[in-house]
């Protein structure tokens, strides 16, 4: 049976109902594992808070952090900060000396442009052995931003012609802040099919390949990963 | 979404629908299932309410729709805004 994810939640994190609330519709969508995301500022017992009403509801949780950077020495300082506290480093880039440091970088999991949709035109081009991924995420297209919706779904199509072009993965979120704009996963794979990708490409985007990214990064941040690449099998008593 | 000939294309009609439960069956043609389901998963809001619009289930029969229930037990949220 296909397992779904949905790696970028917003919960609002003062607000104990609504976490609960978007726990629940969530496993009822039939997803297995969702990606939360905190910010920088957040502290860890409410950060453990909202892990655990997720895990209550019978969700497997990823723990992610949005960074939204303008130059490439904030992109490295962040990295260098909190690489190794979340299962998954998601950048926003707000410049395209950001996009350039970020999708080259093989501590970068997620690149999102939400807000340069609105703004011009960011491109994608991978020059190096990144494993970074593009993400889209649904509530960008849903919500009344300042462009007409045919246009930011151009932006979008254009934007994900680009990551297949240079070879990036793809993954669809929800981006949901709030009940209102959780969907269901072959809504979304629906949508992404709208957006350009073909039915097993979609399907995929919201299910084995936000999957993987997540499993790689438990066993890269796990107790038994010792360096780049090298990984304890296991320790002989003498 | 998809324009006069993405109407015709796709060709939805309400069969019935719940209003106590907020339910909806909604047929359309083979084609334009993804299509449909798309065009559903983009609703934000009806007549300036937030409104989300989920597919509970799809088949290639009315009958079987009806004869079992869609949902027991939907969750209930609302917008916070």
């Amino acid at each position: 049976m296909t397992k779904f994810a949905d790696l970028h939640l917003k919960p609002p994190i003062d607000n104990a109902k609504a976490q609960k609330e978007m726990a629940e519709l969530a496993r009822y969508l039939d997803y297995s594992l969702v990606g939360v995301a905190f910010r920088p500022s957040d502290k860890s017992d409410e950060v453990n808070r909202v892990r655990k009403i997720f895990l209550d509801a019978g969700l497997d949780v990823a723990s992610r952090i949005d960074i939204s950077i303008t130059s490439r020495n904030e992109l490295l300082k962040e990295l260098r900060e909190f690489r190794r506290n979340f299962e998954i480093v998601a950048i926003e880039c707000r410049s395209t000396e950001a996009l350039s440091v970020a999708q080259r970088d093989a501590r970068v999991d997620v690149i999102y442009l939400d807000s340069a949709l609105s703004s011009r035109a960011f491109h994608l081009n991978r020059a190096g052995p990144s494993s970074a991924h593009l993400e889209i995420n649904m509530s960008t297209v849903i919500r009344r931003q300042r462009l007409p919706e045919h246009v930011q779904i151009a932006r979008i199509r254009n934007e994900i012609a680009k990551a297949k072009e240079n070879r990036f993965r793809i993954i669809i979120s929800s981006g949901a802040d709030n009940p209102m704009y959780l969907r269901a996963p072959r809504d979304i794979a629906a949508v992404g099919m709208l957006l350009g990708l073909d039915s097993g490409e979609a399907l995929k985007s919201i299910s084995s390949i936000p999957i993987s990214l997540v499993n790689k990064n438990r066993m890269i941040l796990g107790p038994r990963e010792c360096g780049e690449s090298v990984r304890i099998l296991g320790i002989r008593d003498e | 979404m998809f324009g006069h000939i993405g109407l015709a294309e796709i060709s939805p009609q309400v069969v019935s629908f719940d209003e106590e439960r907020s339910i909806a069956l909604v047929k359309c043609s083979r084609e334009g299932v993804q299509k449909l389901r798309a065009t559903l998963a983009l609703i934000a809001e009806i007549e300036n309410s937030p409104t989300a619009a989920f597919v509970l289930r799809v088949s290639g029969t009315i009958r079987s729709l009806r004869q079992r229930p869609c949902i027991e037990f939907f969750p209930k949220f609302r917008s916070y805004s």
